[in-house]
């Protein structure tokens, strides 16, 4: 495998656009990418394109990726649609780092795209059961509430709380209103987090994701075009992995969670370990699983997570920022887009690019992402460690 | 009208009272709901046997949602239920007020058969449930 760096990120805000389409959503981000990688579109050989909704929210079912790359001004090269639900955009990167690694192409992009917003939001929700079983969905069963059942779990069994799940709104919404990216941007208080309604008990409204429209994109190629292309210092791409869940028996309990595992993959990959991470972006689709995020990545032991927020050790001015970007809960959570947000908040961090939310000096950058839900675990887990 | 998809797929009736139609594995004797072809287990083809699941388990973990998967009423009660066989199921709770108040982790469950929802054309859609061992309707 050859060496994969990253040499240019971009966005589209998160947000609701009700007078946006999907190419609308996807040009920005990709020329905003091309732009800050000081390239040609006609370097871009390969494209990877994820896409999780679109074919319910506008009947646009099949060739999403061509006809947004079309609309772009990007023709004649491999276009490839992937589908991975939340982790979507994750795995256009994991195709697109792939062809680059695999000596197949030098220069590669990945493009995350989601509308969502509908005049009717009734229609969106709907919308978004899809990436369930759907078995599951008309048993009654929402996203919300898988959440909500797990850190229930988490409750009665290391006794966290509900002031303490607000703490994490309050440090990400802080996060998010330095973002310009952001779709939410007013720092919460504990107060107001908790006096928010109920969504799913002991999830109140401001603690989760909500719907918005988005798009990001990253330019990735080997190290030897970069020298020639980049004006911006480029940003390895150290791992890169993919996996989905996997059957566990009831009774078992020491096997690790498919987001452990596949973070245990990528830090043998990189060299490294959870201690050499500076920072990261987690999937936090309702902010308190972040507290369960920080013990599968290694960052504490079981059941550490609600001490950790307790301790600040995850503000931009911890010891170890995570979601400096304001995360899903803030940020926004357009489905396909952010697995590509996520990376192009590391690529920023690591470049000293992120303005307000800049971390000190960080040098390792890890992203974790999850997607869509098989019988009662995520369906598919993705990491992605990104060093200077 | 009512209409009962789920019957025979999920559950059966016997004498007037339902239980989960699950399946257990000839060779490593892993039991799973819904049925399946291959074990999950130790996946293996055509190994797993259809069994009759018992009527009662436990709450694992609940939540009370307010807002809903569509067509559903709020607010209502959903949970992961632990049947003595090992499957952990999900399934929504009636029987008792959709309130945090009425149920805990460990409590003891029983099967029913209740409206899960009506549907666009305004069908009663029936399905299998849980309630509180005691609880005296659906």
């Amino acid at each position: 495998m050859r060496k994969v760096v990253v040499i240019g990120i971009g966005m589209h805000p998160f947000g609701k656009f009700l007078d946006k389409s999907l190419p609308d959503l996807a040009r920005v981000a990709v020329w905003n990418a091309i732009e800050d990688a000081s390239i040609s579109p006609r370097d871009i050989e390969v494209a990877y394109v994820g896409n999780s909704l679109a074919g319910l929210v506008t009947g646009q079912e099949g060739v999403r990726g061509q006809v947004v790359l079309r609309d772009a001004g990007l023709g004649g090269i491999p276009i490839i649609n992937v589908e991975n639900a939340c982790a979507s955009g994750t795995t256009a990167f994991r195709g697109a780092w792939l062809e680059v690694a695999s000596g197949a192409y030098d220069v590669a992009l990945a493009l995350g795209v989601e509308k969502l917003c509908l005049p009717r939001t009734a229609d969106s929700i709907k919308i978004l059961a899809a990436d369930s079983e759907i078995r599951l969905r008309d048993l009654g069963f929402q996203f919300t509430a898988y959440y909500a059942m797990k850190l229930r779990g988490h409750m009665e069994k290391y006794g966290w709380t509900k002031v303490q799940f607000a703490k994490v709104v309050e440090k990400n919404s802080y996060n998010g209103s330095l973002n310009p990216y952001a779709q939410h941007r007013t720092p919460l208080t504990v107060e107001q987090v908790l006096n928010s309604r109920l969504v799913a008990e002991p999830l109140h409204l401001y603690m989760c994701s909500s719907i918005g429209d988005g798009a990001a994109a990253a330019i990735l190629c080997t190290e030897e075009k970069a020298r020639r292309f980049a004006s911006k210092p480029s940003i390895e791409v150290a791992a890169c992995v993919l996996r989905s869940s996997m059957f566990r028996h009831p009774s078992d309990t020491t096997t690790p969670t498919t987001v452990t595992l596949a973070a245990n993959y990528a830090y043998e990959q990189a060299g490294l370990g959870p201690q050499d991470v500076n920072l990261a972006e987690v999937h936090d689709a309702m902010a308190p699983a972040e507290l369960y995020h920080y013990e599968e990545l290694g960052f504490c032991e079981k059941g550490g997570g609600a001490q950790m927020i307790e301790e600040g050790r995850t503000k931009i001015t911890g010891d170890i920022p995570v979601n400096p970007s304001g995360g899903l809960a803030a940020k926004g959570h357009p489905i396909a887009a952010t697995g590509l947000a996520q990376v192009a908040e590391i690529v920023w961090q690591l470049r000293g690019e992120a303005g307000k939310r800049q971390v000190e000096n960080p040098k390792v950058g890890l992203v974790q992402t999850s997607g869509g839900l098989v019988e009662d675990d995520t369906a598919t887990a993705g990491i992605v460690i990104l060093k200077r | 009208m009512k209409i009962f998809p789920q019957e025979n797929t999920y559950y059966r009736l016997r004498n007037g009272k339902p239980y989960l139609i699950g399946s257990k594995c000839r060779y490593c004797d892993y039991v799973a709901f819904p049925r399946k072809v291959v074990c999950p287990a130790c996946v293996t083809k055509g190994s797993m046997e259809e069994v009759e699941l018992s009527q009662r388990g436990k709450i694992d973990t609940f939540s009370v949602l307010h807002i809903g998967a569509p067509g559903f009423a709020v607010p209502y009660i959903v949970a992961y239920v632990v049947l003595p066989e090992g499957p952990r199921i999900f399934s929504m709770v009636s029987g008792c007020e959709p309130s945090e108040k009425s149920l805990e982790i460990g409590a003891e469950v029983e099967l029913i058969v209740d409206k899960l929802r009506d549907d666009e054309q305004d069908n009663e859609v029936m399905g299998y449930k849980f309630r509180p061992v005691g609880a005296e309707s659906g």
